[in-house]
């Protein structure tokens, strides 16, 4: 019954349009385009928000960079190299005090932001050009 | 290691899928050629043919979202892509109201002389002759409740054994045993 059964319920099978698979596959490929244009536009933004983000929070660094001492204890580093010796532990504690840690945090993270972003909306663009031949 | 075309057996499932994690989307496009007429005929015999178009591509989107979580060690690509489909079917079935969630639970305790049937007795070559005509059987089957039909197409249309279509269902053996033999006395009450 079984061999049987089986031989008729293959002749009973529906049949898909010829078309069928091409049909799917182009909607996949339009929904990838849609997908990567979409993808493309917020890292696009993202990276020129943290572009044009980073020019006060550069700013504001080099401003606190100047208000902290920091320069001045550098420069002392620089000035009495002999000296240096006897008190270069202070030296190098005085100096990593001045550093504007928060800005300097938040400058990184500026330009981590803006290369990461800028590195996907890149790889979207070559992911268009990549469909865009199909 | 770089992994190409040349370096694997392509008519392996898994195989594509691997190409295509590795980058080669085209791959995925052969899985459409493969996977298409099997699950067009599966979704056609439960939503009716006008529908499954439009099934068969949602299922295609859902597959090529989820291709990357595919787990080759949990299952078959094979078993995987018609779990998706099975489930994508049932879920516009059950949106369309056509059936509800109750009628997709078949009934239990269906105990009239299908017990004492034997299997090889269930369908005899009079009755066979009878269903000869395959507009005349898909008439049948589309009358048969869903459970049913999935397993007489899994099994006879697609070659799966009963292990698999378990999986796919997501039932015990033994009940898909059971829906087996309970689809062919009905199919077996419609002939006569």
């Amino acid at each position: 019954m079984e061999n049987e059964l089986a031989k008729i319920m293959k002749k009973a099978g529906y049949q898909a349009e010829p078309n069928l698979s091409e049909d799917i596959w182009r909607s996949i490929v339009l929904r990838q385009k849609k997908a990567a244009k979409i993808k493309l536009t917020l890292f696009s933004i993202t990276s020129f928000v943290a572009f044009v983000g980073a020019f006060p929070i550069f700013k504001n660094l080099a401003t606190q960079f100047a208000q902290s001492g920091f320069y001045e204890y550098l420069s002392l580093a620089f000035s009495n190299v002999s000296g240096l010796a006897g008190f270069w532990k202070e030296l190098v504690y005085s100096i990593a005090e001045t550093l504007p840690v928060s800005n300097i945090l938040l400058s990184c993270a500026v330009v981590f932001i803006f290369f990461l972003s800028a590195r996907y909306a890149l790889k979207q663009v070559i992911r268009n050009q990549e469909l865009a031949f199909n | 290691m770089s992994l190409n075309q040349k370096d694997l057996d392509l008519d392996s499932d898994e195989n594509l899928i691997l190409l295509y994690k590795k980058g080669d989307r085209e791959i995925f496009k052969e899985l459409i050629d493969r996977y298409s007429q099997p699950l067009f005929n599966f979704v056609a015999h439960l939503v009716g043919k006008e529908n499954a178009s439009d099934i068969l591509q949602e299922v295609f989107i859902k597959v090529w979202k989820n291709i990357r979580k595919f787990d080759e060690k949990k299952s078959s690509f094979k078993t995987w892509i018609f779990t998706i489909a099975k489930n994508t079917s049932f879920d516009f079935l059950r949106k369309k109201k056509i059936i509800s969630f109750s009628d997709l639970e078949t009934k239990e305790g269906f105990e009239d002389f299908s017990e004492t049937v034997k299997d090889e007795n269930l369908l005899p070559d009079k009755l066979l002759e009878k269903i000869q005509d395959a507009e005349y059987l898909n008439e049948l089957l589309e009358k048969l409740p869903a459970h049913y039909k999935t397993v007489l197409i899994f099994h006879y249309q697609e070659e799966m054994t009963f292990d698999e279509i378990s999986k796919i269902l997501d039932k015990p053996l033994n009940t898909v045993k059971s829906y087996h033999r309970r689809a062919i006395l009905e199919l077996r009450k419609m002939i006569v």
